[in-house]
């Protein structure tokens, strides 16, 4: 390391602000250097001449109680902060943050609407072909497809009749 | 008066402590406030006093700083670091003050009978020729501060005087940690310069 780089660390230095890598290195140099040495104890004096030469100026006990007497006219208020009135504080953000959550919440809906749908269709139509199949073979059908419309909530499902009318296949048949 | 009398060392070595004060002081505690004012309320009057030179002023803003900290005490996010927040916000109070007090706005009513203004923040301080004739090395070493530039006066007071961490005066001042490095060592050899001239003209 070189004085110069040395020099512009030295009061970081002194500060205990350098990483410990970084004060090892201007440590060794200083132990080297004479110079920068010297240069580093007469930053020191200086910094402990000025501090032990600032005016320090006392603490009235009248701030306190100007203070107090002013936030006594607040007293029973919280200081400000985000649980109070925090929604009209940063409106844009509340408002992005509701729009947001609205969006999140109508897909969700949409999405178990969605869902049902298409489990209540499945079900009518496993039935469907059982009782097409069946009424090839019997009129036991129309008591399966009643039971399977319960079983489902089946929203287009229509109340059954005695006989059964399947709607796919015309009168003509 | 405060009855508490805390050495700010003392209360702040468990930051524990300063914590359980701020969230009390956040619902409302005003014996939790007055604990967190008796252990920061000598450090921030003297930060402002450095930064201002008259203690009227320093106390006006001290006392400013703390009912604004006690009313935006809420939206302080991270307890912790709260103390480089209270010291920004004395910091605002003090470039807002020096604004307001700009050379030009001194109305004239606001002058004495030589016609210089009594309330500009210069002239408050003490005059540089009687400190340096009474040799009063405090006024000289305060002279100094105060003649150093901007930039280079708020971050020698906050790290060598206030004694606080570079992070700390990098939140504060809202700089960079290697711009607050190379401003502190630069604040401490003109300093350095200044008084040593001094010494020696003496």
């Amino acid at each position: 390391m070189d004085c110069k780089r040395c020099a512009e660390d030295l009061t970081a230095y002194l500060d205990g602000e350098l990483s410990p890598r970084r004060s090892a290195e201007i440590r060794a140099h200083l132990d080297a250097c004479n110079n920068c040495s010297k240069e580093m104890q007469d930053l020191a004096d200086s910094v402990s001449f000025i501090g032990s030469r600032t005016k320090e100026v006392p603490l009235k006990p009248e701030i306190w109680n100007n203070i107090r007497a002013q936030l006594s006219t607040l007293e029973g208020v919280q200081p400000s902060g985000f649980s109070q009135f925090w929604l009209w504080r940063w409106p844009k953000v509340t408002a992005t943050a509701l729009a947001t959550a609205s969006v999140l919440a109508l897909g969700f809906w949409g999405y178990l609407n969605y869902e049902q749908s298409q489990e209540s269709l499945r079900h009518y139509m496993d039935a469907y072909i059982t009782v097409r199949d069946s009424q090839l073979h019997g009129q036991e059908a129309s008591l399966a497809l009643a039971s399977a419309n319960s079983k489902t909530d089946n929203p287009f499902a229509e109340p059954l009749s005695d006989t059964y009318h399947n709607p796919f296949r015309s009168e003509d048949e | 008066m405060s009855n508490i009398t805390l050495d700010p060392g003392e209360a702040l070595a468990d930051p524990t402590f300063l914590v359980s004060w701020i969230k009390k002081a956040k619902k409302g505690d005003l014996e939790s406030y007055q604990k967190i004012y008796d252990a920061f309320a000598r450090k921030v009057l003297n930060f402002i006093y450095r930064m201002v030179s008259s203690v009227e002023e320093a106390e006006d803003l001290t006392q400013e700083t703390f009912i604004a900290v006690y009313k935006k005490l809420g939206s302080l996010k991270d307890n912790d670091k709260f103390e480089p927040w209270l010291f920004r916000i004395a910091r605002n109070f003090v470039y807002q003050r020096y604004r307001a007090r700009s050379p030009a706005s001194v109305p004239i009513d606001a002058l004495d009978e030589e016609g210089k203004p009594v309330t500009q923040l210069i002239d408050q301080r003490k005059n540089p020729d009687e400190a340096y004739q009474a040799g009063e090395l405090e006024d000289v070493v305060q002279k100094e501060i105060d003649n150093l530039p901007e930039k280079y006066r708020e971050v020698f007071v906050l790290s060598a005087i206030q004694h606080l961490s570079y992070q700390e005066i990098a939140d504060i001042t809202d700089r960079s940690l290697p711009s607050i490095k190379t401003d502190i060592h630069r604040a401490r050899l003109e300093i350095r310069r200044r008084i040593k001239e001094y010494l020696k003209s003496g």
